[in-house]
């Protein structure tokens, strides 16, 4: 039997037939994941169990009775369609009833609240985030928007910084155990803060930053850690455990620059004013000091004090003075009277008043010799000498 | 007080601002602040010498696992 050929249209045409027709209308129970609202109204999600995943779509049309999300535990009623364009089939959901939170909810929720417990969550525990960290650790997926972003974001506003990077696989088989590995080797560089971050997806795709050994692995580095992963909606355990949880990875580069390249040269520029100013300053406040001694009382008085000290000692001078000569005075007057009474005891002195005296050959007789003792004797007197020969001496009688 | 250093960026600034801080408290003798102006405007200038030449280096760590780079 000859293999009949097909075209891509004949095959799908046949697949929709066979689907459409023996399939048709259907109650499925899953999970809600990828659920997305259109802009046109139509609403895209994925439904899924631990094993399967099938394409649900809902238009605009069709009334939903309540808030449709991620990890809803959901009956659908809908028909089986093929999609030929794309070449798959899905669910045009007629409607959808909530049958509790998900698995991986339930999971999310289980580990949030443990770790609640065990206080990693606490904010005490939480380490500050520098706010001029120049050594920025990155593990992210090379390819993703989230790591052009970082770089675009540090490279505008602070240059100045060394990013190291560690290519991560963020989602999928061992990325969790991956995201371990990255946060516990850039823990090791010594650097002073790290970014963990990807782009946003489903909670699958994000669901490996709901791992305990990554909330472990942030938990116990010294460095400390930002999670950025998703959008801002997204909420991961990662983002609990980190000390500080960044909306988007371009929130993320922008919160460790909060010092930006401009803020910085204006700091320098304020450091050189205050510089400059206080020695300007310094400076003046000594010269105005210097000026304000002379105003000072006790400098001005100075000379005051000096002058005094001058008439002073003039004073001294004149007593000093006048004593002297007060004194020398007295003793001129006193030595002048000496001086007479010792020329008038002079042995030569009665001559003047008609005294004569008396020697024999240059020998004064005095008053108490006996005359009777010589022969021959000098008379002296003041303007003549007589040589005399002497006769007889007889005592002179006192008279009363 | 002059002299090679290597200095990191936030030494200098930290430098800075503590001399800053000694000239604002006016505690030093003047002959003593007059050599602290020197240096802090030669750390101004190095500073700003390193911002003007600064450009973000990105040091590449490679993952030690590479065999399934599901990378997105």
């Amino acid at each position: 039997m000859e293999q009949k050929t097909f075209t891509v249209s004949e095959l799908t045409e046949i697949i929709q037939v066979l689907l459409e027709g023996s399939i048709g209308f259907v109650l499925v129970t899953g999970e809600v994941s990828n659920y997305k609202h259109h802009q046109s109204g139509h609403r895209y999600f994925t439904l899924k169990d631990n094993k399967a995943q099938i394409s649900c779509v809902m238009w605009k049309q069709v009334p939903l009775k309540f808030q449709l999300k991620d990890g809803a535990k959901v009956t659908v009623h809908g028909k089986l369609t093929v999609y030929p364009p794309r070449g798959n089939y899905q669910i045009e959901c007629f409607n959808i009833s909530e049958l509790g939170l998900g698995d991986l909810f339930i999971k999310f929720e289980e580990l949030k609240k443990k770790l609640e417990e065990k206080g990693y969550f606490d904010n005490s525990r939480k380490k500050p985030i520098p706010s001029f960290p120049l050594k920025i650790g990155v593990s992210t997926s090379p390819s993703g928007a989230g790591f052009q972003d970082i770089i675009t974001t540090i490279k505008r506003r602070l240059p100045l910084c060394t990013i190291y990077f560690r290519p991560t696989l963020v989602q999928g088989d061992g990325s969790a155990e991956d995201i371990v590995k990255a946060i516990n080797e850039l823990d090791k560089m010594n650097l002073d803060v790290i970014i963990i971050g990807r782009g946003g997806g489903s909670i699958e795709d994000l669901w490996s930053y709901n791992t305990e050994i990554v909330a472990d692995a942030i938990f116990k580095a010294n460095t400390p850690v930002i999670s950025a992963v998703g959008h801002e909606t997204d909420f991961t355990i990662a983002d609990f455990v980190s000390d500080f949880r960044a909306a988007t990875p371009t929130a993320s580069a922008e919160l460790v620059t909060q010092i930006t390249l401009d803020r910085l040269y204006q700091i320098i520029n304020e450091n050189y004013n205050s510089l400059v100013a206080s020695i300007n300053f310094n400076i003046q406040q000594r010269k105005s000091m210097i000026d304000n001694f002379e105003a000072v009382s006790s400098y001005k008085r100075f000379p005051d004090k000096i002058s005094k000290y001058i008439q002073l000692i003039d004073d001294f001078q004149t007593r000093l003075d006048n004593n002297i000569s007060k004194h020398l005075k007295k003793h001129k007057e006193k030595t002048e009277y000496l001086y007479n009474l010792l020329k008038s005891l002079h042995p030569l002195q009665p001559l003047n008043k008609g005294f004569a005296l008396l020697k024999h050959n240059n020998h004064t007789i005095t008053v108490d010799e006996s005359l009777g003792n010589y022969i021959e004797i000098d008379i002296i007197r003041k303007n003549e000498i007589a040589n005399t020969h002497i006769l007889s001496v007889k005592p002179v009688t006192k008279q009363t | 007080m002059a002299k090679k250093d290597n200095k990191t960026f936030e030494e200098k600034v930290t430098r800075l601002e503590e001399i800053v801080k000694i000239l604002d408290e006016d505690s030093e003798p003047l002959e003593t602040q007059l050599l602290l102006f020197e240096e802090g405007t030669k750390l101004i200038h190095e500073l700003r010498q390193i911002l003007n030449n600064a450009e973000l280096k990105i040091i590449n760590i490679s993952s030690s696992t590479n065999e399934n780079p599901n990378f997105s």
